[in-house]
């Protein structure tokens, strides 16, 4: 989330698309309520009629993976008519920047496309660059060559009439949206994995981007572009290089072209360099010196051309190259699409280690219906698990707010805290390694590794917080740490919760609130720097007063001579006022300074590099810098903006072509959309193990039209058959007018939905979804296309 | 002592179901039974009705109107807490009494599972467990209340839909909510329990008429309670009338037959004395 949960009161519209708040994020609605007692209009954009739908003031069923169709016309009826936030627009993105005359967007495709690699040469996506290396900007908004202009061209193709032949929305209805989010601002968008999950799920959140930069609603309070994150700290996850391209606090994950830092620090800019350095002093101690580039290179480096994602753990294995996998946490032969495949993959391992609470599906592959345990050989080891009401620790919030958890509950059995077994794991490791001289092996041998077993968690917070090595202090906050190995920091969006050695995670104020948005400052701590509203300095004008004098949140304080307000200014110095270049920047993490109508490639000059390197590096998608509508992998309808390149261009599926086959909507009509719900949250290892919870909702159901329903011959209730080209399971038919028809390109579209959290193990059993589910996925991220594939269906 | 009152705002409901979790949870009720013996309710809906182990559920309503808008309404459903009950009038043992703060308050010891409470009862609320031989419903928490606390529904509803408090705090708060969505254009808005069965300890704001929540319109106590009570309570079986005891005796017998719920009981876990 830009904004936080508490912030959703202040919205005066929402635009909830891709999201089943009300099932999957409950709590969200606490705020949504609050809104609407105000008067807030609701927007719920989805492929079916759900529970959030029920809370809205106007429900529009978009047909799955259609989304910048939809986003698309929106931003092009607000830039025709000139409905945007013109001061907004002009003081904090690049709309005036001058692009390069190279380039272009034809049929599909943007400049700089290599049908060979299936990947773009971005240096045509840049500015045209000054003698100082800085962008050139236009005298007006409306110059040919700028930013806005081709932010208007490139949407120009989008009317109501394209959108709601290629959504299924009707043009009338895309029509009242727009001027309800042009009426009612601030409106704040709400999304989740229903925009993320397809090919595009990187270009569906820069559609919200743009559209909110547009009208103004970005770092105020009631605006932003928010993603409610999963329950199980999926937040927290991330923060910590969950994702295989990162290092904790989203520093890109060292590849091989990059064998030192200074060849790292080429492409991410010395800016991130010095959290990198932290980190490595954090990681390697005294072992990290200057002379020693503090040990990068003892970190083992990705190759640049190859994809670590999810997918190819179980394609690796299915190729007989991975021998051993340890899953934590995670149940992906539930969660995991086209579910065959990933059986497959774990037939072949030598060993699998799984560290859980239950024993779920994927530590009992081997008990899959259908198969003969004594044709596979791996070896299965479980490591109980601590639950999470059984440990201490942190959790984080989609808000970015980190809260201590307590707990005094013993753990059940011989069950221990992931930690403590990590921590074991860990020293054992080590200990195997000793006397080792290898270079691989040196970055567990010089790993500064030692916790005290009491308090471990609180130890390990310390050490992500950082010290000052010369004091011993902790850290105060990201001002402090520096780029010559006198701090460390475990992660440099964590530095300051625990300032002046005390763990603010553990504040519990929720009276104090000034300014009554909902900031509450002293419950908590958020990163960075307890900033709950980021970006806020754009809530302001030129001067550094509030644009909107109803719901001020920073401001320049001429008489102090400083940033001040409810919540923590989004300034790179608090002292740094409105008159000097650091009081310009309200998209400070940006080399630019300013916000990207289009992502263009961008190289910050670093005048305090002797050697030229550049102090920031924009992260521009490799899919393309302006979103563009691409068809899902499988769909029903051909592409009519760009017929020859219907799905995105970046795609490389089938990855394994014996395993991967890709239906035609000729052998299967419907589109499939599959999601969570309230009753049952993920892989369902926890809650189809609560009866309580099964009795709410007890198993996997196929949810359609009462229309496809009459044709098929299936009433409400009767078992019917799925199939995709992957897959096949019966599930019972739930018929319900919240499913309907969609007319597409001129054609009835049917979409079926259902639910994935149910496999063959746990309290509730019932068939599950993801056999029939696709394993595409967006070339930028590698998340799964789970929100569109297309299967066909009878009574079974 | 002063009259309580539980608010159910369905407008501000999301059926996100933490409400019927939260009873279970309080008052150790197990499920009714097993995911694969439980009955299909055509929508999502966990329980066709209440049962003798569930005494709250949230009820589905979906429709299409003319206008091809779907409708999706939901009403958690449960002891309504009447001034006028109809179950306290039918109950031969004096197991079910109204407090002094508004609470029906069953005596578990006294209750016989006779049954004529469920039968009488305007909402079909109270059911009875065959196996325990005794009729159950919501108890408005009166043991949270008795320590300050609220019910464990409004505790965990998380949207604000479930309030609670002095009734005539929480009628004014339905009143003013009720003006609210009103202006802002929820026409049909109404306050359902401030008057019905001589006023309801549980309250409702309705954004439309009660028949669209499964609500009698105009809930009344049933002709036989009120016979009954007036009547075949004070004789007892004494003879009053040979021939109306009689059939009235023969109505409530074969009414009886009727009560065994919809459901498959199945006591998952332990054992309870509901």
């Amino acid at each position: 989330m830009t904004n936080h949960w508490v912030d959703l009161k202040n919205a005066k519209a929402f635009l909830i698309e891709g999201s089943n708040a009300a099932e999957n994020h409950a709590m969200a609605m606490r705020w949504v309520m609050r809104a609407k007692e105000k008067g807030a209009v609701v927007i719920h954009v989805d492929p079916r009629f759900t529970r959030t739908s029920s809370t809205a003031d106007i429900f529009a069923q978009i047909r799955p993976g259609t989304d910048i169709a939809f986003l698309g016309a929106i931003i092009n009826y607000i830039l025709q008519n000139k409905l945007y936030d013109e001061p907004y627009v002009k003081l904090n993105t690049n709309a005036a920047y001058l692009m390069r005359s190279d380039f272009g967007f034809h049929e599909g495709l943007f400049s700089g496309f290599n049908e060979k690699t299936f990947s773009y040469d971005t240096t045509s996506w840049g500015y045209e660059l000054g003698p100082d290396g800085k962008p050139l900007k236009a005298e007006s908004m409306e110059d040919p060559r700028c930013v806005f202009t081709k932010l208007k061209e490139h949407y120009s193709r989008y009317t109501f009439k394209v959108s709601a032949d290629i959504t299924g929305i009707p043009e009338a209805k895309i029509k009242q949206i727009a001027d309800v989010l042009v009426k009612n601002r601030p409106a704040t968008v709400m999304y989740a994995l229903g925009m993320t999950q397809h090919t595009v799920g990187v270009q569906n959140i820069r559609g919200f981007g743009i559209l909110q930069m547009l009208l103004g609603n970005m770092g105020k309070p009631g605006g932003g572009v928010n993603a409610m994150r999963g329950e199980p700290n999926v937040q927290g996850s991330t923060d910590f290089a969950l994702l295989f391209n990162y290092l904790p606090g989203y520093l890109s994950y060292p590849k091989h072209t990059q064998p030192d830092l200074t060849t790292w620090t080429k492409s991410s800019g010395t800016f991130r360099a010095k959290f990198l350095v932290n980190l490595l002093k954090s990681w390697f101690g005294e072992n990290a010196t200057p002379e020693n580039d503090f040990g990068y290179g003892w970190l083992p480096k990705i190759n640049a051309k190859e994809n670590y994602s999810i997918f190819r753990i179980f394609e690796t294995a299915f190729e007989g190259k991975m021998k051993m996998l340890h899953v934590v946490g995670q149940n992906p032969m539930v969660t995991q699409p086209n579910l065959n495949l990933v059986h497959e993959g774990l037939t072949k391992l030598d060993m699998l280690v799984v560290q859980d609470i239950f024993l779920h599906e994927t530590a009992c592959f081997w008990e899959k219906p259908g198969v003969d345990p004594k044709q596979i050989q791996t070896e299965v080891i479980v490591l109980p698990a601590a639950s999470f009401l059984e440990r201490e620790g942190t959790k984080i919030n989609s808000g970015r707010l980190v809260q201590w958890q307590y707990s005094k509950i013993k753990p059940v059995g011989q069950a221990k805290a992931d930690l403590e077994i990590i921590d074991t794991l860990f020293n054992k490791i080590r200990d195997l390694y000793k006397g080792s001289t290898a270079e691989r092996d040196q970055a567990i041998l010089k790993a500064n590794w030692q916790y005290p077993q009491e308090n471990m968690v609180e130890a390990v917070l310390k050490e992500i917080n950082g010290y000052n090595l010369n004091t011993g202090e902790l850290n105060k906050s990201i001002g402090g740490l520096q780029p010559d190995g006198s701090t460390s920091c475990g992660n440099w969006v964590y530095a300051g919760v625990f300032a002046n050695g005390e763990n603010l995670s553990k504040r519990k104020d929720n009276k104090t609130d000034p300014g009554g948005l909902g900031t509450y400052p002293k419950f908590g701590w958020c990163w960075p720097g307890n900033i709950h509203i980021l970006y806020n300095r754009a809530s302001c004008d030129a001067n550094g007063q509030p644009f909107d004098k109803d719901m001020p949140l920073v401001w320049w304080d001429e008489a102090q001579g400083k940033w001040t307000g409810y919540d923590v200014p989004d300034v790179p110095s608090a002292t740094d006022g409105p008159n000097t270049p650091n009081g310009q920047k309200p998209y400070r993490m940006a080399g630019e300074g300013i916000s990207r109508f289009v992502a263009c490639t961008y190289k910050d000059p670093d005048p305090a590099s002797p050697i030229g390197l550049p102090r920031d590096s924009s992260s521009t998608p490799g899919d393309g810098p302006i979103p563009e509508f691409y068809e899902p992998v499988e769909s029903p309808t051909p592409n009519v903006l760009h017929p020859k390149v219907p799905v995105n261009p970046c795609l490389k599926y089938p990855r394994l072509k014996s395993q991967q086959p890709i239906g035609t909507s000729e052998e299967f009509p419907y589109v499939l959309s599959s999601s969570s719900m309230a009753e049952h949250w993920c892989a369902g290892s926890v809650t189809r193990n609560i009866p309580w919870l099964n009795e709410l909702v007890k198993e996997t159901t196929c949810e359609l039209s009462p229309q496809l329903a009459q044709k098929l011959g299936i009433a409400n209730g009767d078992m019917v058959k799925v199939w995709s080209a992957r897959g096949e399971v019966v599930v019972r038919a739930m018929v319900t007018n919240r499913m309907q028809p969609l007319t597409v390109n001129g054609k009835t579209v049917d979409i079926v939905w259902m639910p994935y959290n149910w496999s063959f193990k746990g309290l509730s059993q019932a068939a599950s979804t993801n056999l029939l589910t696709i394993d595409a996925g967006d070339p930028n991220t590698w998340i799964q296309e789970t929100k569109a594939c297309l299967v066909n269906l009878k009574k079974a | 002592m002063a009259q309580v009152a539980k608010l159910i705002d369905v407008t501000k409901c999301t059926a996100c179901r933490g409400c019927q979790v939260a009873c279970k949870q309080w008052n150790e009720l197990p499920v009714e039974a097993p995911p694969k013996e439980m009955a299909f309710t055509g929508t999502l809906q966990s329980h066709p009705d209440l049962a003798p182990n569930t005494f709250t559920i949230i009820q589905f309503f979906e429709e299409k109107d003319d206008t091809n808008t779907v409708k999706y309404r939901f009403r958690k459903t449960g002891c309504m807490h009447c001034t006028d009950a109809a179950c306290i009038l039918v109950c031969e043992k004096k197991a079910l009494t109204k407090l002094e703060n508004g609470i029906v308050y069953r005596d578990k010891d006294k209750c016989i599972g006779c049954g004529y409470c469920a039968q009488n009862c305007p909402f079909q609320v109270p059911k009875v467990n065959p196996k325990t031989e005794k009729a159950t419903k919501c108890t408005l928490c009166g043991d949270r209340i008795a320590n300050k606390m609220k019910p464990a529904c409004v505790t965990t509803c998380i949207t604000g839909a479930l309030d609670f408090g002095p009734r005539d705090e929480m009628l004014k708060k339905a009143k003013k909510r009720v003006e609210t969505l009103q202006k802002q254009g929820v026409a049909n808005a109404n306050i359902y329990g401030e008057k019905e069965l001589g006023g309801t300890n549980v309250i409702y704001v309705l954004a439309d008429k009660p028949e669209a929540y499964g609500l009698p319109a105009d809930p009344q106590i049933p002709l036989t309670a009120t016979l009954w009570q007036q009547y075949g309570k004070p004789i007892g079986a004494a003879v009053f009338c040979a021939s109306f005891a009689t059939t009235l005796f023969a109505f409530f017998l074969n009414r009886k037959k009727d009560l065994a719920p919809k459901l498959h009981h199945h006591e998952g876990g332990k054992s309870h004395g509901v």
